[in-house]
């Protein structure tokens, strides 16, 4: 027989479903003022939001615990026996090199994401809609303006004393073969993601504004209810997204080059 | 309706990249590293066994749900319920990152054991989540159940999870 625990006595799944989203980010922005102001004229639901707080703090302390050694020498051997079959070859080789580039500059107009492994800027993106899985990465001591965390050498900024946005979490994805490393970031109840994708540019999304500071492209469009600006650094992708947040200000985050210390 | 234009086949390149993922969520269901270990290979090994179409970026959607059904096909098979805690003193660090720090095996070990106790709904879906990095909808999907029932399971689940770290 289950023993409903003392602390959620009276409430309603929806009301704890807004609990939970809020402790973990997914809370809508619409919708976060409310929830707050509703918790901090409760107590009961104050401490369920601090304890949901707790355990995921618990949870995101196990991500340093990898599989063993000895798992991973297994699995990468039972995977050498089995590749991915060969992609079937799409066109005769024989076919004049100026036609196969005319179809593939047409794909790349047509498809941004067809040239770069099938991932937009729109699924990088969409991974910071996700909740973190890992906690926030320590700034670099000697170096205030950067986090430790980085993709291919390039590092996570860290907004907290320059723009009061504080590392809130982080997370890693590996969207269609590549790796990508999302930073969450916290300032009051909004929450901005950053994500880098590893190896190459993605291709730039087409429909999107463009600006341009000191060299750098920064393109931003809406996907959804969230403002995605996307530029490059170190020819790799960025993605900025939030839900909430200007245009203006995620450009402004971007392009934030902390005296020279954070490199593009 | 599947859509097949939607489906890729699986890349086993790049399984090694969700080992991590899950080697913690396969401990987070069994409460036994060594437990985690058999199962996360007989998953791969499940996998690997031939060809596999998935959904754009659901490589780890895809792997959880076979994770799941081993685990419960094993346990069905043994006929026994998990082990909930492994003995502090036999504690073997799971990667060269924790064998240098015994303090983080053990506390991995212990809310990781904390969430294996949970009652098989609340554990799922605090697995799916918390563990591995879904989001609702992806866990939703994975674990065969609205999206909309996930974050009040959740909030129950973790509740539980400190109830149980502050014994």
């Amino acid at each position: 027989m289950t023993h409903e625990p003392e602390l959620t006595d009276g409430l309603t799944d929806e009301e704890l479903a807004d609990l939970a989203r809020l402790a973990d980010g997914t809370l809508p922005a619409a919708r976060r003022a409310e929830v707050e102001a509703r918790v901090a004229a409760s107590p009961q639901l104050s401490r369920i939001v601090e304890r949901q707080g707790i355990a995921l703090a618990a949870i995101h302390g196990t991500a340093d615990t990898g599989a063993p050694a000895r798992l991973r020498a297994q699995v990468d051997r039972r995977r050498g026996t089995r590749r991915a079959p060969e992609r079937r070859r799409r066109f005769d080789l024989r076919v004049p090199i100026a036609a196969a580039a005319a179809a593939a500059l047409a794909l790349a107009l047509v498809l941004p994401g067809a040239l770069t492994g099938g991932l937009s800027v729109a699924d990088a993106a969409a991974l910071g809609a996700k909740p973190p899985t890992q906690p926030a990465p320590a700034g670099v001591p000697g170096t205030p303006q950067l986090l430790g965390a980085k993709v291919d050498g390039v590092p996570f900024p860290n907004y907290a004393a320059k723009f009061g946005w504080k590392p809130a979490g982080a997370r890693s994805d590996s969207p269609s073969d590549r790796h990508a490393t999302t930073v969450y970031y916290r300032k009051g109840n909004r929450s901005i993601s950053y994500t880098i994708v590893s190896g190459h540019a993605l291709g730039r999304p087409a429909a999107a504004n463009s600006t341009t500071r000191a060299g750098v492209e920064f393109r931003t469009f809406r996907d959804g209810d969230r403002t995605v600006v996307t530029w490059e650094r170190g020819g790799h992708t960025c993605v900025l997204s939030a839900k909430g947040v200007s245009p203006a200000e995620l450009v402004a985050l971007a392009d934030w080059r902390g005296k020279g210390a954070i490199p593009f | 309706m599947i859509d097949r234009t939607v489906q890729r086949t699986l890349d086993p390149e790049t399984l090694g990249d969700h080992l991590d993922r899950l080697f913690r969520a396969a401990w987070a269901l069994t409460g036994s590293r060594e437990d985690a270990e058999d199962l996360v290979q007989e998953t791969y090994e499940r996998v690997l066994r031939r060809p596999r179409f998935v959904r754009k970026d659901d490589d780890l959607g895809y792997l959880f749900r076979t994770l799941r059904n081993t685990y419960y096909n094993s346990r069905r098979t043994a006929s026994r319920r998990p082990r909930i805690a492994s003995d502090l003193d036999n504690l073997h660090a799971a990667s060269p990152r924790t064998e240098s720090q015994p303090e983080i095996a053990a506390e991995t070990n212990l809310v990781l054991a904390a969430v294996a106790g949970l009652q098989d709904p609340m554990r799922e879906v605090l697995v799916a989540v918390d563990v591995l990095g879904l989001s609702y909808a992806e866990a939703g999907k994975a674990l065969g159940v609205h999206e909309n029932t996930i974050p009040s399971r959740l909030a129950r689940a973790r509740l539980k999870v400190v109830e149980v770290l502050e014994r």
